[in-house]
Parts: C-alpha cells; structure tokens; sequence
C-alpha cells in the first residue's frame, strides 16, 4: 500500500487523520488515472460486469439496479469503494471522502464505465443533499447526514416539484408551521424520483405564508421516511417507458424536527439552488458523456454491420452527433466555461437526437418490442428494447431539472441581457 | 518545434487582437476597402505584422517566426472573424504558410517563411480548376522540366484567394512522377491575373493564368500529398475559428438591435419568440466554438486521426452555424435586416463565400467519416 495521501485542499481539522488508502490523488491525472485502472483490476470481481451498463445510465440514472446492489458482490465492491475514500470522493475526509479535485472523480468514473463496472454512487444524496449540506448546513448536520450517506445508510429522493408549480418553483404551495422544535408540513409533491427505495426525503416548503414572497420564505427540510409513517405517501407514476421511477408525494401533517431544517428558516431557495446547479453539469455531465460515447460507439458497430451506414442521412446523423459530443466532452473539463443552460440543452437534445438516429439504424424492427418481461427498473411487462429505451427515455432530459423553454429563457435572459419575461397575475 | 502557450498568453493575445481590429478594423474600415482594387490596406497588414507578429504566429524561431502554433493562430482567427478585417490572413498566413511549413523542404522554408513571417511576402494556393477536389487531386496544369534544368507551369486556376495581390502563388500540378507543388512568383514571366467580381466583397480572388511560368517545386513530389492533406487540416481548422467569429459577430449585432428596437411598446428583445431564437443561435455558436477549440487542442497531440476527423467537422460545423445565424440576422433586424446599409448582408455574404473553400463539404464530411470508421457499405 502506498503512503496515505490527503490529497488537495484537506481539511485542516483532518490532517490528523490517517487512512490506509491504495491511490495517491495528489499524482497528476494521466498517473492518477493509471493507478485508478489498476485499483479496479485488483478489487473488482466478475460479476460486476454484469451489473451496468450505459443504458441503466442514460435511461434511469442508475448505475446498478436495486436488486443488483443487494447482492454479495456489489455490497464487497461497495465497501471496497468506501475503504478507497472513491465513495463521494469529493468530500472532505472527515465525513468520508478524500477531498478528490471534480476533473479526478471524473477519471474515476470514465475508469469505471471503461471496464464496465459499476461507481458506488449515492445518487440524490450524494449530488444533491450533500452539497447542500456542506454549503448550508451546520456542524452537527455535516457530522450527522454525511457519513451516513457515504456509508449508504440513507438514500435520498426529492420533494420540489408540485402539480400546479414545476417551471414556477417558486410559486410553491406546500407548507411548513413552525409548532415548537418541529415543523409540520401539508402539501402535495410529484415527481418524486425513486421514494420507493428512499430512507429520506428532502422538502422544499413555504414557510411564509405570503406567496407573493416567491423565492423568499421557503424552507429545505429533511424528513426520515420510516419515522413518517403515514404523513408521507407516495404513489409510483406510471413512464411512457413503462417502469414507475417516479411517484406523486402526499404530505400530510408530516411533523419534522426543526433541527432538520438545512441552511434556515426562509433560506430554502439558497440551499435548493445549490442542488440544482449540482444537477447540472461536472461529473453528471462527465459521465453521462462516458456513457453517450459508449452508445455512439455500439450504435456506429451496429450500422456498420448492418449496412445502414450507407445511408447518406443515416451518416451525416453520426458525424453532427460526434461533433456534439466533442462539444459536450470539451465542456465538461472545469476550465472551459459555458452557460450551464447551454449544456444542458445540447446534452439533453442530443440524447434525443442519439435515440432518434438508433431507431433509423434498427430500421423496421423498431416498431416491435423485445419478447418477455423485464424487471421493474426496465417497464416490466412494457419490455423495451436498449435502443428503444435509450430513445423513449431521453425525451425526459429536455423536460427534468428545468425544460429545454424555460432554460432558453435564461440564456437570453443570463447570457444575452434580454429582458425578462412579464409575469401574469397569480403567483 | 513550436513553445506552448499558456491560458493566460492566450487570452493576453485574444485582447491584443481585438483591441487592434477595434482600432484598425472597424466596420466603416471594411465597407471602405471591401470590392476596393488594392484588396487590403496595406498599412494596416504592416502594423498587424509589426505590432502583433500575426502573420508570423505558427512560424518557427528559426525562420523569424514567433513560433508559437494552430491554437494561437486559431484565438486570432476568431477575432479576425468577428471583425470581417479585409487582408490577406487566409490564403497567406493560413493556408499558404501551413504548406509550406508541412512539406519537407528545408530550402524552401529557409527562402519562403522569413518574408511571410515579416509580412512583407504574401502568398496564396492555386489550386481549384473545376473543383477544388479535382484541382488538388487530378490537375490539368502541368509542370515540365524545361531543357535548362527548371520547371515551367502551364494552366489555368481559378478562384485563388487574394490571387490578384498575392506576391506568390502555390500551385498544384501534375507532373510525370505525379502530383507535385510549386512555387511560382508573380513577377515571373507567363503569370495573368484576372479579378473575379465576388459575392463576398470582404474577399478578393482571382484567375490565374501560367503560360510555360518557371515554378521552383516545393518538396519531393512523392509527399506532397500527405504533407497538403495535412496543411489542409490546420488550415480548415483556422477557417473554422474564422467563422465561428464571424457568427458571433452577427449575433452581437443583433441582440445589440433588438434591445433598442421597440414595437408594441417594448423591444421587440422581450418577445419569447425571439429570446429563444437567440438562445439557440447562442447555444449554436458556443457549440461550433467548442467543436473548433478541440480540434486546436488536437493539433497540439500529435494525434493525426483526431485532427482528421475533427478538423473537416469543425470546418463544416462553423460553417452551417455562420449560414443559420447570418440568415437569422437579417430577418430579426426586420426591413432594415435586408438593407445593404446594416451589417448584416456582410456575415451573410461571407458565409457564401466560405461554403466551397477549401474543399467541399460533402467531400469533407466523407473524409471525416471515413477517418471515424464509418464503413462505406455492410462490413
């Protein structure tokens, strides 16, 4: 084993402690990288391979399945991971992580995707509520929330989105009364991605009474499921792809501990803006580039083989799309700036634009779906094939995590300096 | 040998560039030297290689260059772009000098890349007939070795850039051992020029005539396609940041206008319809700059495949954004939009000019898909 190695900008308060870790991550990239592939030639076993792929990437923003990452030998890779600090690896020692520059998680998971096993990745919890915490919260939040989630004790689903107000955040409904050290909270959330399998949910709820506030006067708050009991319901929504990722939350006097409130009372927006921006490009955009490159490659295979690549419009689809890629793939690296609006827009069109040209290349067959059931987390009876998958689902990507419109709006608005647009009456 | 530039003399650079077209290059500049006969204003291009070394930039040191490479180049191209300057920065700083510098004549280089790095000499290629494909790759100009033991050039070129003020001309011709390149002066005996009238005013070109011209080879014949192809490369890449600022400038123009344009009681910049249109030639743009600064970055790795597949894409990609976005800007500035007195026609008229350069698209996405690995039919 090589010297531990606290590895950039190290908390001071942590410099004290010693971890017995394999990969010294203050080499440079290209040695960092080839350490990388050698830790994961060492510890990672066969089964793996089977247990992802760019599909559950790109179409579930899985990287394993639950049922996979129940099994013995995605739980001995998952401690693996978590003894080689490569689990939120960003994040400081103290609460489990190495402090790993964005540019170097990166490498490990292009490291991963390139020998085809999974990241321990702790999905919402670690893009989105952990930044938030480590932005906003307290001390004690930090040494409570944290850990846990690297250890994968908790795992995290979102509560923003309400029927009358997904563009309009801000013009939430869902409330929270302030009751002695709790909160109670009343309200109705949709698109509440994976609450099946979550331990916890994160909340965005109008403090204030006075909605004309908007963005002012909403609280982020952090509520135990199992602790709920019936205060929280969630009923699985039905994709057009056939699983039911994502499910409408009921809220119903739903008391939390004030203590659970990140970043204060009224600062709600503050905290949830951070997730969003987490959202948004870095390593999500990394590695979904991974992931794109990888599904460009075996659909380029495919149409060689088939024959299809000689279809004049069949090609110039596969050049324009390499060409975006690269775009995507230039971005992606910290030190060249863009709108994050820009890219995902490009990112999420071409997705789309991918999926479109894979059911040109599958040909007449793509009107016909695969035979059998698949499991729950690939439409189950509604069975599609990995390229249909690939297609349906990315016409997600331009309505999630802020429409491709409204996302316009702000490049014209942000990049460009136009105007901004009027607003109506309510809300 | 070229020094690595770092971010930071990079940007210093971008700055220089465009605080010196601000001054030297504003557009009443261009509308005043644009169809003119002289082509470019000379003191201009004295100052720009005196003050900014620009035509010396991807020279080496050891032939007076700064010796820097494509990615310095390629920062100025877009400013040079944006700016639409009248000069002859693509046929000799670009394509002519990245020629020369590719092909394996030492004495050629020694004699040729001193003056072009000065300014002082500005050369240009001959090589489209029909076709540029078929005028780089099957040429009917000949040339044969005279008795006295030097080559002489006859043909017929046509739309060489800068071809009317170009103090040399590099010319594809056929030979008995193959397709070869060579250097012929303008001064030299057997060498006409005619103006062609352009679309693009901001661009000179001409047709060349040689009559049994003596011509010097450049190279061995044998590599003068590999070393062209390769020249051609670097220079599509150049052209491609050429445009993308020129389609940046476009859009500045615009948005600039529709902030200041009211109708129904607003700037006509507060509609939707339009926000969002800009929004995407934004995003257009920013993606064909992208496109384009990985293709430079691929210039500095070594990486021939890479350049080869980026280099066509970026040209092609730069090129279909200034033609969305030169068009759009004409119909989001309104009646004025089709005036020839608003800028716009200027972008608009240079992405027609640019469409053919070089090589034509279809060819070059061919090559780019052939450099991919896309298959030409089943495997």
């Amino acid at each position: 084993m090589t010297a531990p190695s606290a590895g950039p900008g190290t908390h001071p308060a942590s410099q004290e402690e010693r971890f017995d870790v394999e990969i010294d991550s203050s080499a440079g990239p290209e040695e960092f990288r080839s350490q990388v592939r050698a830790w994961i030639g060492r510890h990672a076993t066969d089964e793996l391979t089977s247990m992802t792929d760019w599909s559950r990437l790109l179409t579930g923003n899985w990287w394993s399945y639950p049922d996979e990452m129940a099994t013995e030998a995605y739980a001995a890779w998952d401690r693996a991971m978590q003894e080689e600090r490569l689990v939120c690896a960003g994040w400081p020692t103290r609460y489990g992580g190495r402090e790993l520059p964005v540019d170097y998680d990166v490498i490990v998971d292009e490291e991963c995707l390139r020998a085809n096993v999974p990241r321990v990745f702790r999905d919402q919890g670690e893009a989105w509520v952990g930044p938030a915490i480590l932005a906003h919260g307290t001390d004690e939040q930090k040494d409570h929330y944290l850990p846990r989630i690297v250890a994968g004790l908790d795992s995290y689903c979102q509560g923003f989105s309400e029927p009358d107000h997904g563009s309009d955040l801000a013009a939430l409904e869902t409330k929270g009364v302030v009751q002695g050290d709790s909160l109670i909270v009343n309200g109705q959330k949709i698109w509440t991605t994976f609450a099946q399998y979550a331990s916890k949910i994160f909340i965005l709820c109008r403090t204030d009474p006075d909605r004309s506030l908007r963005h002012r006067g909403i609280t982020f708050v952090i509520a135990d499921i199992a602790e709920a009991g019936a205060a929280l319901e969630f009923r699985p929504i039905r994709q057009l792809t056939g699983e039911s990722d994502f499910c409408e939350t009921f809220i119903t006097d739903l008391e939390v501990p004030l203590a659970n409130v990140i970043g204060g009372l009224g600062n709600g927006w503050a905290v949830a803006m951070t997730t969003l921006e987490n959202e948004r490009g870095g390593r999500s955009a990394a590695a979904r580039n991974s992931a794109f490159e990888k599904e460009y490659q075996e659909l380029l295979g495919l149409a060689n083989a088939s024959g299809r690549v000689a279809d004049p419009d069949i090609r110039r689809q596969f050049l324009e799309l390499y060409a975006d890629l690269e775009a995507l793939k230039w971005w992606s690296s910290s030190a060249n700036t863009v709108h994050g609006s820009v890219e995902k827009i490009v990112s999420s069109e071409w997705g789309q634009r991918f999926g479109h040209l894979a059911m040109a290349v599958v040909g007449e067959e793509a009107s016909v779906r695969p035979e059998g059931v698949g499991s729950e987390w690939e439409g189950g009876e509604y069975r599609l094939s990995k390229w249909q998958r690939a297609y349906f689902g990315s016409l997600a990507s331009t309505i999630a995590s802020g429409t491709t419109e409204i996302q316009k709006n702000v490049i014209a608005e942000q990049a460009l300096a136009f105007p901004r647009e009027p607003r109506g009456n309510q809300g | 040998m070229t020094e690595t530039i770092t971010h930071d003399e990079l940007q210093e650079l971008k700055q220089s560039v465009r605080g010196f077209l601000e001054r030297h290059s504003t557009i009443a500049d261009v509308r005043r030297l644009m169809g003119s006969e002289e082509g470019f204003d000379a003191s201009v291009w004295d100052a720009f290689a005196e003050q900014l070394a620009f035509p010396s930039l991807t020279i080496p040191e050891e032939y007076g260059g700064a010796g820097f490479g494509p990615v310095a180049q390629g920062i100025a191209m877009e400013e040079i772009g944006r700016s639409l300057l009248v000069a002859p920065v693509l046929s000799s700083s670009v394509a002519a000098t990245n020629v020369i510098l590719s092909s394996d004549d030492e004495q050629a280089k020694a004699e040729l890349l001193p003056p072009l790095a000065e300014g002082t000499a500005r050369g240009t290629l001959a090589v489209v007939e029909q076709t540029w494909e078929q005028g780089s790759s099957a040429p009917t100009t000949v040339a044969v070795l005279d008795s006295d033991g030097t080559w002489k050039l006859t043909g017929a070129k046509h739309r060489v850039l800068d071809g009317g003020t170009a103090t040399f001309f590099v010319v594809t011709a056929q030979t008995a051992d193959g397709i070869g390149l060579f250097v012929v002066d303008r001064d030299a005996s057997g060498v006409s020029t005619t103006d062609v009238p352009t679309v693009d005013l901001t661009r000179s070109c001409a047709s060349v005539g040689f009559a049994a011209a003596p011509a010097v080879a450049l190279g061995t014949t044998g590599s003068a396609p590999r070393a062209f192809s390769a020249a051609m490369d670097l220079t599509a890449i150049a052209l491609a940041a050429e445009q993308v600022g020129a389609a940046q400038g476009a859009l500045d123009l615009t948005v600039a206008y529709m902030k200041l344009r009211h109708q129904f009681g607003r700037p006509i910049g507060s509609f939707q319809a339009l926000k969002h249109r800009c929004a995407d030639l934004h995003g257009a743009i920013e993606t064909a700059r992208a496109v384009t600064s990985a293709a430079l970055r691929a210039t500095e790795s070594g990486d021939r495949r890479r350049v080869s597949i980026l280099a066509p894409l970026a040209k092609t990609r730069s090129w279909d954004v200034l033609d969305t976005v030169s068009a759009q800007c004409i119909q989001l500035q309104g009646g004025m939009g089709f005036t020839w007195e608003v800028d716009a026609h200027l972008y608009f008229k240079r992405a027609r000019g640019n469409q053919y350069v070089f090589g034509d698209p279809t060819a070059l996405r061919e090559s780019a898909a052939g450099s991919l690995g896309l298959l030409r039919s089943a495997s």
